[in-house]
């Protein structure tokens, strides 16, 4: 990599970057293809780690050693044996397959689909959502922290939802996930209000006509745009409520 | 003295995990893994009189690390064989054994494999990273290198891991 600024995108999705540094950052990973590979690599590999490389626990048997010894505290001795390692082989333990990993991949490509129709729309996020929610998957980075939740998203999808914490007004940032809208990968940041979950999808805007509010299976939907970005607030609390959510989001500057 | 240790006890033993995950990856042997964490736990306790940190883990994690050392240099002095860490890829060769080629036909096994082929400087950045959280701080204090050095680490060794595996994923007929 030759970018001067591949380093500083590295630490901005690592979280270790705030403020106005890390809003110049992600205006920089936005004109710059070599720190978007940045994000992507970055995320492809955490995933992976995450998901699928084995994270040892000590063996209780060890959790009574080290107990014993110092309860024995005959200090520490130098002259132990020393051993060789032997190379291990078998003991590893796979879960999940690399198969998610590379739809990702493809998803940060960017998939170009043919934008449903207006009332299909409000359908499909409703059927997210609801999706997401039987499956216990609607969030893949649990935190109330939009430090972590914003530069998560920057490694694996193609654009920057806004992402703001508005716990003191009743609707708490708890995580994000990626899903599609309109046929499109999107953003999905998650609130919780009271007892209900709100989903906010956030996608790139491709001209396609958006129903302003629908009620589709007893949950709510409510549409917008601003400038390149579809926004959808999908939720089963009540009308106020969310309209009121939505006017929080849509009150944030840019 | 007695309230000395359940005081390191009650800080130290909630970390016994990432110490064991930690000496684990380095050591890539379960029962070394036993032995560097128990060194490691009474150097860690014979030491905590002078531990002044806010944060115990990173603290304890680079003991974790030191212990390891220590033990590779001593197998070394002896004049043993070189651990697999001197030949990097040790556990990795070109043309890979019929049981490892197994294994790898489930993806856990194939990036763990991957991963404990990297060298160390770059497998321990990645697990202390991915796996256990820490901040760059924090893992510049357990490896004993500058925050900028961890930076230039944790890229390497995200495209090498990243470059083995496309290139794995190449050959592997799923």
């Amino acid at each position: 990599m030759s970018c001067a600024e591949s380093l500083r995108t590295q630490a901005f999705i690592d979280g270790e970057i705030d403020g106005a540094e890390a809003e110049s950052i992600e205006r920089h990973i936005e004109s710059c293809p070599e720190c978007q590979a940045v994000c992507a690599d970055a995320a492809l590999v955490s995933d992976a780690m995450r998901a699928e490389a084995s994270r040892y626990a000590a063996p209780e048997s060890l959790r009574r050693r080290v107990q014993a010894a110092l309860a024995l505290d005959k200090g520490y001795d130098p002259a132990r044996a020393i051993r060789l390692p032997r190379v291990e082989r078998g003991f590893w333990s796979g879960l999940f397959s690399g198969a998610g990993v590379t739809a990702l991949a493809a998803g940060v490509a960017g998939l170009m689909l043919l934008p449903p129709s207006a009332a299909t729309l409000a359908d499909a996020v409703v059927q997210a959502h609801t999706d997401a929610l039987m499956r216990g998957r609607e969030i893949t980075v649990v935190s109330t922290d939009h430090h972590t939740v914003k530069p998560w998203f920057a490694g694996r999808i193609a654009l920057s939802p806004p992402v703001v914490d508005f716990a003191a007004e009743g609707f708490k940032l708890v995580g994000g996930r990626l899903d599609k809208a309109a046929g499109a990968p999107a953003a999905v940041v998650v609130y919780r209000h009271g007892g209900h979950a709100i989903d906010l999808f956030v996608w790139a805007d491709r001209g396609a006509a958006l129903p302003a509010a629908a009620v589709s299976h007893g949950y709510r939907s409510i549409f917008w745009k601003r400038r390149d970005l579809d926004f959808a607030a999908v939720s089963d609390t009540s009308e106020p409520e969310l309209a009121k959510f939505v006017q929080l989001v849509q009150a944030e500057p840019e | 003295m007695h309230d000395h240790r359940q005081r390191f006890e009650a800080l130290a033993l909630p970390h016994l995990d990432a110490a064991y995950n930690l000496a684990r990856w380095l050591s890539r042997s379960p029962a070394d893994a036993d032995d560097i964490v128990q060194d490691a736990m009474l150097r860690a306790f014979a030491a905590f009189g002078q531990f002044r940190g806010e944060h115990i883990r990173p603290w304890l994690l680079a003991i974790v690390r030191n212990c390891w050392r220590n033990r590779v240099d001593e197998v070394r002095r002896r004049g043993h064989a070189p651990l697999p860490e001197e030949g990097e890829g040790a556990l990795v060769s070109d043309r890979p054994d019929p049981e490892t080629e197994a294994a790898a036909a489930s993806d856990g096994r194939r990036l763990d494999k991957l991963l404990a082929a990297l060298p160390e400087d770059y497998r321990t950045v990645l697990i202390l990273r991915e796996m256990e959280d820490l901040s760059y701080r924090e893992i510049a204090e357990v490896t004993g290198v500058p925050i900028g050095t961890v930076m230039s680490r944790l890229a390497r060794a995200r495209a090498l891991l990243k470059s083995h595996w496309m290139a794995e994923d190449a050959h592997v007929v799923r």
